[in-house]
């Protein structure tokens, strides 16, 4: 009963309540969009990082650090043991890291000199193109698309490439460009050459050496004696994780503006229509509806608001969200300055389970606000209702 | 056969402050409506009319003395009771006719009934049967603001009477008719009353009124000045 008196006044409502609806639509479907969008950079970036980058986990050399091109010297050892077998089955693939400098076209730039196995599976990368058979004197290389256009090289171009090996001594030799490879994971491209691990292990004159190797199979986080730390994958996709956190938490300051901007438009649409219809409180009391009955139609009103936004959404917003889940939105290349590894095109992720969050949470805001003008109906006095006092 | 008390008031007071200082709404007010009445409280504009017959419809409590309804006292009725007693024995028919402006002739009439959980098949009966009554089924799916002042009033009647209430209480309902109206409305009522036998208050200073009434008690300043039988 109570609800079909409170549709029917929100309907004969009008323009007022359309105009409310779709202030709310508005708002849930620009908050499903901004975090589908998030939570799609997410899900694109570690898929990314893991097929290209990670692996399911890593064992890192003790002396090894990402962000210190320094310390590569000295971090490197013979593949342990435990590991030798899962490298033979390619379950593990070793990575060998050294700093060196290059010299496209007179000029000279840092570059680190990554091996690889050419025969790896782990890594979502064409590597096999470093087993092609380069001309006498040189060894075949590979380098990103970004390395590329910053050292303006193009596949067959011969680059000379100087390096310290571990013995100390310093020498050089000439790379042929085999191949350019597109990655949407700048850490595998930017500033790096990649190398067939044999020719990398020969150059610095450490036979089955590694810095880093990968596991296709998830790590217990157990480290391997004194020399190789266990990184497992949720410790390798920190930075990953904290910079979309960083990112959400600037879009909730927006989107929460939006819902109190709308929470506001409801609360003033129900207070008005409450103070207008106090008669009619009157005389519903007078025909035996208790207060608290009549107070809740008025909520009831409210948040029929949210309801019919819920739908609105659905409609409106619903062909919106499968074109952008299906074709992605399109990044331009800026966006790698930020860091963020992504392909040109980012794909949100429009979950059912996110979309019924976010008209949960507010259809929930919207039946509190709905609520706080009602209250004072459930101490209004008949008689003062139906002369129209309200104190 | 002494008639049934539908309601008896004892040492009735109402009280306001005002500035401060007590106001005395109503004084010592001690009367009995029996079944089957059709009586008015007439007095000029602020004798207490609208405060009295507020306090028969359990709309308002009373500052001292007693107040009950079909023996029952009601004058410390909570709420919901209250609402409940309102819902299933007194009926309201206001100056302004007070009808819900989104709902129509029919639905107006449904809501009281909806009130008391009636099934979809009496109620249909029960608002057809009403709305016979006063005259008005061909205009069931008309809202207010396509009824005639006259009209509304009559729906208004409806309303009140389609729930078979012990008693109706009305408050000037012809103040904002016209005469030729006036008159249909009070004929209507008097027939209802005299063939349901439903007990009828009136608040009002109409003379047109006053000409129908079958008890007439005088409320000056307060005070029942005179309690007349006709």
């Amino acid at each position: 009963m109570i609800t079909k008196i409170a549709l029917k006044n929100v309907l004969a409502a009008g323009l007022r309540t359309w105009l409310n609806t779709f202030i709310l639509a508005l708002t849930m479907i620009i908050i499903i969009l901004l975090q589908g969008m998030y939570d799609g950079m997410m899900t694109q970036i570690s898929k990314s990082r893991i097929s290209e980058e990670l692996g399911n986990g890593q064992y890192w050399h003790k002396n090894y650090d990402p962000f210190d091109p320094l310390t590569l010297q000295d971090s490197h050892a013979e593949i342990p043991n435990p590991l030798k077998d899962a490298v033979q089955k390619r379950e593990a693939v070793p990575v060998l890291m050294i700093s060196g400098s290059v010299y496209p076209r007179g000029r000279v730039l840092p570059a680190i000199l990554k091996g690889i196995p050419a025969n790896q599976t782990i890594l979502q990368l064409p590597f096999d193109k470093l087993s092609t058979q380069s001309p006498e004197g040189t060894i075949a290389a590979m380098v990103g698309k970004r390395m590329a256009r910053q050292t303006q090289l193009a596949e067959g171009d011969i680059i000379t490439v100087q390096w310290r090996n571990s013995k100390g001594a310093f020498n050089a030799i000439d790379l042929i460009i085999v191949h350019i490879f597109e990655s949407e994971v700048p850490a595998m491209d930017q500033g790096q050459i990649w190398l067939s691990l044999s020719d990398l292990q020969k150059m610095n004159l450490s036979p089955q050496h590694a810095t880093i190797i990968i596991s296709a199979k998830e790590l217990d986080g157990e480290d391997l004696g004194g020399t190789w730390k266990s990184k497992v994958l949720r410790e390798l996709l920190a930075d990953t994780i904290e910079l979309v956190k960083s990112k959400k938490a600037g879009g909730s300051i927006f989107y929460l503006m939006l819902i109190f901007l709308s929470m506001i438009a409801i609360f003033d649409t129900q207070a008005l229509s409450i103070f207008k219809r106090r008669k009619e409180i009157g005389t519903l009391m007078a025909l035996g509806m208790t207060n608290r009955a009549i107070a809740f139609t008025f909520t009831l009103e409210g948040l029929f608001h949210g309801i019919f936004a819920a739908v609105v959404t659905g409609v409106l917003g619903g062909p919106i969200f499968w074109y952008l889940q299906t074709y992605g939105y399109y990044i331009p290349v800026s966006a790698e300055q930020y860091g963020i590894p992504m392909s040109d095109h980012m794909i949100p992720d429009y979950s059912a389970g996110l979309i019924i969050q976010t008209v949960v949470i507010i259809l929930i805001l919207l039946t509190f606000i709905s609520y706080l003008p009602a209250r004072k109906i459930t101490k209004l006095q008949p008689y003062e209702a139906l002369r129209g006092k309200w104190s | 056969m002494k008639p049934n008390t539908v309601i008896k008031t004892s040492n009735l007071n109402k009280i306001f402050p005002i500035g401060g200082e007590d106001f005395y709404a109503l004084k010592e007010i001690n009367l009995e409506v029996n079944e089957g009445e059709f009586t008015g409280i007439v007095g000029p504009s602020g004798s207490g009319k609208t405060t009295l017959l507020n306090i028969m419809g359990s709309l308002d409590k009373p500052s001292q003395g007693r107040i009950s309804f079909m023996g029952n006292d009601i004058t410390n009725l909570a709420a919901k009771k209250s609402a409940v007693l309102r819902s299933e024995s007194i009926g309201f028919i206001f100056q302004t006719y007070n009808l819900l402006p989104v709902y129509t002739a029919y639905e107006n009439l449904e809501l009281p009934l909806i009130l008391l959980k009636m099934s979809s098949r009496d109620k249909k009966k029960a608002i057809m049967e009403s709305l016979e009554w006063v005259g008005l089924t061909d205009k069931k799916d008309s809202k207010p603001s396509q009824l005639s002042g006259g009209q509304c009033q009559r729906v208004a009647i409806a309303r009140a009477m389609v729930k078979n209430p012990k008693v109706i209480l009305a408050d000037e309902p012809t103040a904002n008719l016209d005469s030729e109206n006036s008159h249909i409305i009070l004929k209507t009522m008097e027939t209802i009353n005299r063939e349901s036998k439903t007990t009828f208050v009136f608040s009002t200073h109409d003379d047109k009124v006053i000409g129908y009434l079958k008890r007439k008690i005088t409320l000056i300043d307060g005070s029942i000045k005179s309690d007349e039988i006709f």
